[in-house]
Formats: C-alpha cells, structure tokens, sequence
C-alpha cells in the first residue's frame, strides 16, 4: 500500500489510532510483513516506556487476580492438533485458532502469522483461517460487541466470530447475511444463538460485506432491521 | 531451569528466576503459581502504566485485575517466537487504558471541543514523564528525541491520545504528528537497541 498507510506504524503502536484509521491499518498489517515487523519492534519500544513508570499494585490486587484465575476456564491451545483426535475435538481447536485471530488482532500484536502459519487441515474453519489470501477485519457492533470476520477470496469463504454480543431475548436469534455491492442481502444460512463461537459463512463473493441483525426465532428471508454491524468480506 | 519432564515451574532457591516467557508457558499449562510468579514480576509494569495512563488508582487497579484474568485465559496463545510475554502483557495493558480514558472523554466532548476539556493538562503529562521515569536508559534515550518527536510519542502513550488529539494539542499538522510518532520511536529503538 501505499507510504502514507506506512507512516501510520508509530501511532498504530502507541493505539493513537482513531478507531476508523486503526482497522483500516490492521487490514494493511495482515497483508504487510514489513508493517507487522516495524510494528512488533515499536511495540518493544513503547513497552519500555511502560516499564519506566512501574508502580507497585495494592497486594489486594493480587488476591483478586488468583483469585479470579481460580474461577475462569482458560482457552484450550490451538496446536498440537491430534491427527487421530475426533472431528469435534479438532473443531474446537479451530474454533480456538479463530478466537485467537480476535485476541490477536483486539491485541494489536503483529501475530496474525501465529495463527496463520499453522498447517492447513480438512477442518473448513481452518482452512479459511489458514488460507494464504485471509484477512481479518474487526467491526464494533451497535449496542455491543464485535464481529470479526476471517475470509479468504480463493475459498470463497469465511470464518465470522461473533463476540460480547448481548444476550438476545429467547424468541430472537443474531442472522448473519451476506450483502452484495448492491446492498441485496441474503442469508448467511448462519444463526447464532452461542456468543463467542465461529461459524463458516460459505459462498461469499467478491464484493461481499457481512452484516449481521437481530431476528425472530428461526430467522427471516430478508432483515427485519437495519444490520447491527456490516463487515467488508473478501 | 524449567526442563521438559516437569509440568510446573517453580522458583527453586538457589536457582535462576524463571523468565516471564517461561512463566507465561506454564501459566498456560493451568499453573497458577507460575501466573502468580508472572503477576510479581510484570504487575508493577502494567500497574504503573495503567495509573499513569489513566490516573485514577482504583480504575488502574481494575485493568490490572483485568489483565492478568486475560493473560490466564488467553495464555494458551502465546508464541515466544513471536514477541516477548512482556511486550504481550504491556501492549494489552495499554490498549485497555487508553480504552478506559477514551470512553470517559468521549462524553465530556459532546459538551466542548477538544483541548477546553482536559482534565489532564498536557504539560502535566510530559513533565511527570519526564520526572518520574525510572529506566535510565529510557530517560537518556528520550532526550536523543526532537521535542516534537518526544512530545508526540509521550502524549500518545502515557496521555492516551489520539493523534488528531496531538496534533490540536500542539498546533501542528496531522500528517507531521503522525511522522514523529513514528520516527521518534525508531529513534527511541535504535537508541534503546545501543544500550543492550
């Protein structure tokens, strides 16, 4: 891309990126190794800067955060993956791999690699995320959460996690859809009543945003709202 | 020190420290001591850059707790060829603060424009930048900086701007602050790389 997007690489690792500029130079830093490398050593730098303001926390602090550990399931590892492991096992590891796009990305790490480096599989969330040409683009929601969508324009496909998202009242469900460059939606065939999980969005077409709404239970033919949140595809 | 037929990292008298890295592995494997070893040895760090980014101790406790609850959960992620432990928890730990102050400035912005509102005046941020920091090394290296470059990088991490922010605060144009924040941090890495 072009200088200018570049010259974004020291705000970007000081998060003084207005929200619009800060997805917009996350979607170049997936496609940028130089980026992610100028990035990752700016991100070093102004660790430094933090480290020289160290202060010692209240020891109730510490208590809390044991304490909470204590409580809280911790995401299950991405790799090794078992190659005689059973479909569901596999599945969630890759439902891991996906979430951690999120992490990685919400993170602001130049570590998309880390997913994207892993070997493709049969698993189809897996080869999206693994795909050569998948990007990742993270969307705020209307009301709460975020979307964040993995595509891949050669599989024609994509991986959308949904995540935060407010418990939607028992006779609705979030649909995903797919919007062409006309603005003719049509359904995703993807309802989501668990937050947080990832689901394979197929037959995505260049062009395609991915936009997600509220509907009645069962889902609808067409939107019954304006979309909570629209996310550029492949 | 951590070898391969031991699942848990302890810190053994007479031994070296584990590394943060090392820790975070073994949080990453359920250890709850090595989260607690990792909490001792990066808690002062993320503590201390919440507070000064957001200013409030108990808001700055609060992302702490957060934290580190995000570093236990999400350690099964962490790549050591990909960056440092360190790096990961300090880049987390900046982004929830400045979130935290953007959050409470976005109301306050309604009302009066930015730069009339600031509860945290500017040359407040630079000074005690300059006073209170601790490395050497990072104080020497900052002062290898332009003042432009040195007020760009140091409003933006430790005051949490933007830089549009920036560029209003200091009267200078946005593609001129958006190059010296860049280019004084390459400065500030090259001086800080000569110093290993």
């Amino acid at each position: 891309m072009n200088a200018d997007v570049h010259a974004l690489a020291g705000a970007y690792a000081l998060d003084a990126l207005p929200p619009d500029e800060a997805t917009e130079f996350q979607e170049h830093l997936a496609e940028c190794a130089t980026c992610q490398e100028e990035v990752a050593e700016l991100q070093i730098t102004a660790t430094h800067l933090g480290v020289a303001v160290s202060e010692q926390p209240p020891a109730r602090v510490r208590e809390a955060v044991l304490q909470a550990a204590r409580q809280t399931r911790q995401l299950p590892p991405v790799t090794p993956i078992q190659p005689h492991a059973a479909p569901s096992r596999r599945r969630r590891v890759w439902l891991a791999a996906a979430a951690a796009v999120v992490v990685v990305v919400g993170a602001g790490a130049a570590g998309l690699t880390a997913v994207l480096d892993n070997e493709p599989t049969n698993d189809p969330i897996a080869n999206v995320v693994a795909a050569p040409d998948a990007t990742s683009t993270v969307t705020p929601m209307r009301g709460g959460g975020q979307l964040t969508v993995v595509s891949s324009e050669q599989l024609g496909q994509a991986v959308v996690l949904s995540e935060d998202l407010p418990p939607s009242a028992a006779d609705r469900v979030y649909q995903l859809w797919l919007v062409d460059p006309d603005g003719q939606a049509r359904s995703a065939d993807v309802l989501i009543d668990a937050p947080g999980a990832a689901d394979l969005v197929r037959g995505v077409e260049p062009g395609d945003q991915v936009a997600i709404t509220r509907e009645p239970a069962g889902g609808s033919e067409q939107p019954t709202m304006t979309p909570l949140a629209v996310s550029k595809a492949v | 020190m951590a070898n391969g037929a031991h699942r848990r990292l302890r810190s053994v008298p007479g031994t070296a420290q584990p590394t943060a890295d090392e820790l975070l592995q073994a949080t990453a494997r359920g250890d709850e001591n090595a989260l607690a070893e990792l909490y001792d040895l990066l808690a002062p760090a993320v503590f201390g850059l919440a507070k000064r980014v957001v200013r409030d101790p108990s808001r700055a406790e609060e992302i702490t707790q957060d934290v580190f609850l995000s570093v236990w959960r999400f350690a099964t992620r962490f790549d050591p060829a990909k960056g440092s432990a360190r790096t990961w928890v300090l880049t987390l730990t900046h982004r929830r603060a400045v979130d935290v102050v953007r959050a409470d400035a976005a109301a306050s912005r309604r009302e009066q424009r930015v730069g009339a509102t600031q509860d945290r005046p500017y040359d407040t941020v630079l000074e005690e930048a300059s006073n209170r920091l601790q490395g050497e090394q990072v104080r020497e290296c900052l002062d290898t900086l332009t003042e432009l470059q040195r007020e760009s990088v140091l409003l933006a991490y430790y005051g949490g701007y933007t830089y549009p922010e920036v560029s209003a605060l200091l009267d200078v144009k946005l593609p001129t602050v958006k190059t010296r924040m860049r280019d004084g941090l390459i400065r500030l890495r090259d001086c800080l790389g000569a110093w290993r």
